[in-house]
């Protein structure tokens, strides 16, 4: 045992120095610095600035004016009321829905290759022109999900025009682009269940409810966690499908701003700075709380 | 019998699923051959009459998706090159070289994953807009090319390398540089594909970025060409259906084809990301 | 024309653990030496300072006249065989071959052929076109060998080449290796924990313990004259005997349980204790009641070309091997007494041979 550790042990070959990896490294840090470790800074310094001009590149001094600031804002608050939203709909709809999906399709079924094809296309194409074809689907007078309720009596709804349904018609279109990618994970989490579980199982006269109650969903839970707090990250960065569905706009009469859309708002069209900044900080201290959940999560995932 | 009747339920379940899911395509497609008067239709048309390909010329003429194309293309292509280069040589150095802190400053960039894109996107607008590179094919093509997530990904790949292999080159006579061009790469075949196709994909469709760098109708990449196309089009849904086809197609044919490899990708590079 | 190698004052540390210390040793050109001990012992981790993976914490490495010491491994002229290979997977046997001729940019078509001669001399050719995982354990091994001479190195090292081999497997590689040694003349150093091998293949062994040399020599003179007990007890199968005893006289040993041996102690003062090592062919049956030690058979082992007899002398079992053709069988009591030339005495505290 002693003897493999040892043979195993990363012998280094070059002396420890900086000079050849650096080499390797350049390029890397030179990209990384400007785009991704510059804006950090930028962000964490403008959103403390006060009266902040970008154009010139002035301000007054530093304090948490701007964090006041957006606090008061009910376009903010609504922002928050609205990512808060689509994430409470959408994660616990596609996590329910994805998991019953990938349960049947981790049975020995036939089609495997269109089933994969069907449930797993919306992860590769854009969401920009999905979201166009959605927008197109909502459509009050010629859209088809109008027809189908038509079909079962249901007055047409104004999915888009409508601030009362808009929220859920982003929802709907949410839910259906973040199926395949949580069904994916499902699935891989399902594949490290060993089959000799249900073997057993079986043997022992389970029926196939009892199963999945007693071994699928126990086994799977940490999947689950994993899964729900992945996609509330993600969903909580909720932009291109409102761009999308309302044509650039947040929401019919500006009633549907998400987090980001506000940062976006008012950084690219009204150059408030700041106040982007400040809530850009807000939005990252969620995602922050969030990944270090989803690190605690997976290491306890880990060592089972 | 009671076990053949849930294999159908399972069946209809997984094909209604099924279909809810290719609806939105089908739906795009078929619109896409119709004409202004059977896109009015109700009921509507399930099958196109013809397949007149009309919204597809005026989407390539009028709206030059042709150019858009060619600039997605030529984006995608010269961003995966620069990622692939860029992620090989940081993840090497990461994995196989040693240097003081090297584990403990490649967590500090693991950490920089948490931070949105979205919110980088936007300051990074600004250091555009300050190296005076709007609407420049360099703006849309070098600033993601460094990506945390991929030199994760291969860097676990490369340290999955037995180091006896690495002894065995060096003892062979080759540089470092030689062992990671003849006998690393060639190895990790599987993650570089991985990556090559995340961030192909990425690219395609990225449209936050090149929506803030691309003003000049000529440097539109198809996402742009699109949303534009909707402003300007705005209710010509069959003409918007082409536009909208021309943008997916390209990954639905690379998915047809890809499928497993994409679907491998995506299991991997999503617990991350 | 064959290099030797010069190891002076050479000390290894990891992270403060001191592996190796003070180790000078010249390993003879042209021939096969091998570095024998258990796990542990150091033997990997001279060989990876020989070959350079591992940089040195103190000393200087030589190849005839020529320091290596501080030169990394691509500089040094080496042939390595790994123990799990390290074959190439996404190359043919023909690429893994030439691959060091192919850094030192030989053209390809030379490269070929020079691959294939050793193909041939290592009875691979005709997998030449194979990659890696299509071949058996053995046919990978016999490539990396051939893929270490491809170069032409001055020095061949092979770190426990044959320890993932099957058994029979193993006896037909150790005898091909030791004929393409013979046939080459290279100057080679074989690492082993496994001393029937290193016996039968070496032209040298250097035995090791704890980063400390035990013996070096031809194979015959640590077998038949030990330095010490952990030299005696590490070679041989079976392994040597060994007896807590007191010098009782100048032919006498007693063991604690009052057993009596009839050995000359030369001139080692009655009273000392020592340690007496006996090897199983030492013993001889006697019947000479005032000379021999009774034992007990307790069990026969049939071994095909000879009979092992378990013994069992006072409380102390012990394995024996006679030549001719006497048979015991089990609950037999015999006589035994103590050739000279397969045993020793041992000092009970150092091990060194007395």
């Amino acid at each position: 045992m002693l003897k493999k550790k040892r043979k195993d042990r990363d012998y280094p070959l070059t002396p420890r120095t900086f000079g050849e990896p650096l080499l390797y490294l350049l390029p890397f840090l030179l990209i990384i610095s400007i785009f991704m470790i510059y804006p950090i800074v930028t962000i964490f310094s403008s959103a403390f600035f006060e009266n902040y001009d970008y154009l010139k590149g002035t301000f007054t001094g530093y304090g948490l004016d701007n964090f006041r600031q957006i606090f008061a804002d009910p376009t903010f608050l609504a922002s928050l009321r609205n990512t808060f939203f689509y994430v409470v709909t959408v994660v616990p709809i596609s996590t329910a829905l994805s998991l019953l999906i990938a349960v049947l399709l981790n049975q020995k079924i036939h089609f495997q290759a269109f089933f994969q094809f069907a449930y797993f296309l919306p992860m590769v194409t854009a969401l920009i022109a999905v979201g166009v074809v959605w927008k197109w689907m909502y459509h009050y007078d010629y859209g088809i999900i109008n027809f189908f309720l038509s079909c079962f009596g249901v007055e047409p709804v104004h999915w888009l025009e409508d601030p009362n349904v808009a929220p859920i018609a982003l929802t709907i279109y949410g839910i259906w682009n973040k199926l395949p990618f949580t069904i994916i994970l499902f699935l891989s989490g399902l594949q490290t269940i060993d089959e000799q579980y249900y073997t057993a199982a079986r043997v022992d006269g389970a029926k196939s409810g009892l199963i999945f109650r007693r071994i699928t969903l126990p086994m799977l839970s940490p999947t689950i966690a994993l899964v729900m707090i992945i996609n509330v990250i993600n969903t909580s960065k909720v932009f291109n499908e409102v761009f999308a569905l309302f044509n650039g706009k947040p929401g019919p009469a500006y009633s549907l701003y998400t987090m980001v859309f506000y940062i976006y708002e008012n950084f690219y069209n009204r150059w408030n700075v700041s106040i982007a900044c400040a809530a850009a900080i807000v939005l990252f201290l969620i995602v922050f709380a969030l990944t270090l959940l989803q690190m605690g999560v997976q290491r306890r995932w880990d060592y089972r | 019998m009671k076990r053949k009747a849930s294999r159908v339920a399972i069946y209809a379940l997984l094909i209604i699923g099924a279909l809810t899911m290719l609806l939105p395509f089908y739906w795009m497609i078929i619109s896409a051959f119709k004409t202004p008067e059977q896109i009015a239709q109700m009921p509507p048309l399930w099958f196109p009459t013809s397949f007149r390909l009309d919204n597809f010329e005026y989407a390539m003429t009028y709206a030059a998706f042709g150019r858009y194309i060619f600039n997605s293309l030529l984006v995608t292509v010269c961003n995966m090159v620069c990622t692939m280069i860029i992620t090989i040589l940081a993840a090497f150095a990461f994995s196989r070289l040693s240097f003081p802190g090297r584990d403990v400053i490649f967590s500090i960039f693991l950490g920089f994953m948490m931070v949105p894109f979205e919110l980088v996107a936007i300051t990074n607008y600004g250091t555009i807009v300050q190296m005076g590179g709007l609407d420049s094919y360099a703006a849309l093509i070098f600033p993601y090319t460094a990506n945390v997530l991929y030199v994760y990904i291969l860097r676990n790949f490369f340290l999955g390398i037995p180091n006896s292999l690495y002894h065995a080159a060096r003892i062979d006579g080759a540089s470092n540089f030689k062992y990671l061009t003849r006998i690393m790469i060639p190895v990790a075949k599987p993650a570089l594909v991985t990556i090559a196709l995340l961030n192909g994909i990425d690219t395609w469709n990225s449209f936050l970025w090149p929506m803030l760098i691309v003003n000049d109708p000529n440097m539109r990449t198809v996402t742009i060409g699109l949303t534009s196309f909707v402003q300007d089009a705005g209710i010509r849904y069959e003409r918007l259906m082409a536009a909208a086809c021309i943008v997916v197609l390209p990954m639905i044919v690379l998915f047809l084809f890809a499928r497993k490899y994409i679907i491998t990708a995506m299991a991997r590079g999503g617990i991350k990301g | 024309m064959a290099m030797n190698i010069r190891l002076e004052h050479l000390r290894k540390e990891f992270a403060g653990t001191v592996a190796l210390d003070d180790l000078s040793i010249t390993f003879q050109s042209g021939k096969l030496t091998t570095l024998l001990g258990p796990s542990g012992c150091g033997k990997s981790t001279l060989l990876n300072l020989i070959s350079g993976i591992l940089p040195v914490s103190g000393g200087g490495i030589f190849f005839s006249d020529k320091e290596v010491t501080k030169l990394p491994p691509d500089k040094r002229n080496v042939g390595l065989v790994f123990q799990n290979y390290a074959l190439y997977p996404h190359m043919s046997v023909c690429d893994n071959i030439a691959f060091p001729l192919e850094i030192k940019k030989v053209p390809k078509a030379k490269r070929r052929e020079r691959a294939y001669e050793l193909a041939q001399l290592l009875q691979i050719s005709d997998y030449f076109e194979r990659k890696p995982s299509q071949l058996s354990g053995g046919q990978q091994q016999r490539v990396a060998i051939a893929r270490a001479l491809a170069k032409e190195p001055d020095i061949l090292l092979l770190d426990e080449p044959l320890s993932n081999l099957d058994a029979r497997l193993r006896l037909e590689m150790r005898e091909e290796i030791r004929r393409l040694q013979l046939k080459t003349g290279i100057t080679t150093i074989f690492v082993t924990h496994d001393q029937e091998e290193a016996l039968s293949i070496s032209d040298y062994i250097l035995l090791m313990r704890k980063g400390i040399i035990q013996q070096y020599g031809v194979p015959q003179e640590l077998y038949d004259k030990p330095a010490n007990s952990f030299v005696a007890d590490f070679l041989g199968n079976p392994p040597i005997n060994m007896f807590n005893v007191t010098v009782e006289g100048t032919d006498r040993l007693a063991t604690e349980d009052g057993i009596v041996f009839h050995y000359p102690t030369g001139a080692l003062e009655p009273g000392r204790k020592v340690q007496f090592g006996v090897r199983s062919e030492a013993f001889t049956v006697t019947d000479q009641a005032d000379l021999g030690t009774p034992a007990l058979v307790s069990n026969v082992f049939l071994n095909g070309k000879e009979t092992l007899y378990l013994l069992q002398i006072g409380g102390q079992s012990v394995r024996a091997t006679f030549n001719g053709s006497v048979r015991f069988g089990q609950g037999d009591t015999i006589l035994v007494s103590v050739g000279g030339s397969h045993s020793h005495l041992f000092d009970a505290e150092s091990g060194a041979v007395l």
